[in-house]
């Protein structure tokens, strides 16, 4: 080794060293270049059907992946619209729905007046009928008591004085009669 | 074929699973690839051999374990995915994220090249199988990386990139600046001593010079003095004794496990490091 490292140091026996070095590990021009060769060969067909494959997946992957990820933002930001125009339709709906109630109840309100009103007057046409009615009714009943008093009167009298009277008699009587019976509140 | 030291014939599950079923040890491994033909003019070793064959592995087990990709990978495609991403994320700190995409399938095609012909070097029978000629013991299998030919040969190559990757990322008037220009800051040191360390980092440029140049020893020596001693190793605890030569290696046998992917992650790191040194000086800023 001593020796190799001397030709390797001495001017001349540069060549020579250089050469031993080259022979001591077998390196040869054409192995070398061979195996430079086997080497891009294998690099490039790991790369060309396998590597290169596998790395076009990957992005692929991560292309779809940045795309779901960005769809799901997409729907987050559309579900939190869609959240705020539900909350707004209700809202709306419950205001609606709070001004038809009232609405309706003021309607029913002047409705329910409207049918008291209606009521209350038919009920005291009815009663105003019925009262007349009445009225009628009692003073033809008085009309016909007071004839049948004449006539039971005229009939008693004439019983009593065992003759007949003249009509102007018993006008006067009845006259008579009636004003008694006026002042007796018949 | 003669299989030498006949006492080994019978494998034990063991061997089988550990990959013991060396039919030949001897005590040292030669430092260099024998020659077992020729075709026409070029000299088939049996480290050439064995990267071949290696080779078609590699790319018929990472060819199946990708399959076809799909969206959701299966086992397979997890694993060269989890390394694939792992080295990415690994490199792109070091040279950068405008270089990576151009580096990239260079220094993962180092990484799981290194990787499995590290480990196919512990596979049974390699430099275990072979005959014997004019009484030496020639084996047919040798690991790639025990054959200075391949680690060198991968040095070139990554010296290669990175000077491809310093004249298109830094171009030829920044390596030059980056190389020999003078670091200290004008605003912070006299004219005198800013001149006077003009010089300096003129000569530190060119050791830096040097230190590049043996980048291709540095890098190919590391990396065959790792695995050409985990052969002579191994080689050597298998002769120790009959019996212990079922049991003593096992530890060693995952010391070289280990050291395989040490040397696969340091090779790959290294040469993304050089490049970075270059090319990253955006990424500084």
């Amino acid at each position: 080794m001593t020796h190799f490292f001397a030709d390797l140091a001495s001017p001349a026996g540069e060549s020579s060293g250089f050469m031993h070095l080259m022979d001591t590990f077998g390196v040869r021009g054409d192995l070398l270049f061979a195996q430079v060769v086997n080497f891009c060969v294998v690099t490039y067909l790991l790369y060309r059907f396998a590597l290169k494959p596998v790395l076009k997946t990957v992005e692929e992957r991560q292309r779809k992946i940045s795309e779901g990820l960005q769809y799901a933002e997409e729907m987050k930001a559309q579900l939190a619209s869609a959240e705020q125009d539900r909350l707004k339709v209700v809202k709306q709906s419950q205001e609606d729905a709070q001004k038809l109630l009232e609405r309706t109840k003021k309607e029913s309100e002047i409705y329910l007046h409207e049918q008291k009103e209606a009521t209350e007057g038919k009920i005291n046409q009815m009663f105003s009928q019925a009262r007349d009615s009445i009225e009628m009714e009692r003073k033809q009943m008085i009309t016909e008591a007071r004839a049948e008093v004449v006539d039971l009167v005229i009939a008693t009298t004439e019983r009593i004085l065992q003759s007949s009277l003249t009509d102007e008699v018993k006008a006067s009587l009845n006259k008579q009669a009636l004003e008694a019976l006026k002042e007796e509140k018949f | 074929m003669f299989l030498k030291g006949k006492r080994l014939v019978a494998f034990s599950v063991f061997s089988l699973l550990g990959g013991f079923c060396n039919l030949h040890a001897e005590s040292a491994v030669s430092p260099k690839a024998y020659i077992l033909f020729s075709v026409g003019d070029f000299p088939v070793t049996n480290g050439m051999l064995y990267t071949w064959l290696v080779s078609l592995v590699i790319i018929a087990v990472v060819r199946c374990a990708v399959g076809r990709p799909q969206l959701i990978p299966g086992r397979g495609q997890i694993i060269v995915e989890g390394i694939i991403d792992n080295i990415y994320q690994i490199i792109v700190p070091i040279v950068g994220r405008r270089a990576a995409k151009a580096t990239f399938p260079l220094l993962i095609g180092f990484f799981i090249y290194i990787l499995m012909h590290n480990w196919s070097s512990l596979l049974p029978g390699v430099t275990t199988i072979g005959a014997y000629q004019h009484n030496h013991f020639l084996y047919f299998f040798r690991p790639s990386n025990a054959d200075l030919n391949a680690p060198l040969a991968l040095a070139i190559v990554s010296f290669t990139v990175w000077l491809y990757c310093i004249l298109r990322f830094a171009g030829i008037k920044g390596s030059i600046v980056h190389i020999f220009g003078n670091k200290a800051d004008r605003n912070e040191v006299s004219l005198g001593i800013y001149g006077f360390l003009f010089f300096i980092f003129l000569g530190v440029g060119f050791i830096e010079c040097i230190s590049i140049l043996f980048r291709l020893i540095s890098l190919s020596f590391r990396l065959y003095g790792n695995v050409f001693g985990g052969e002579n190793l191994i080689n050597n605890i298998m002769t120790l004794s009959p019996w212990t030569k079922w049991i003593i290696p096992i530890p060693f046998y995952f010391l070289e496990i280990l050291i395989g992917a040490i040397q696969a992650f340091v090779f790959t790191l290294l040469t993304a490091v050089y490049i970075g040194l270059m090319c990253n000086h955006e990424e500084e800023v």
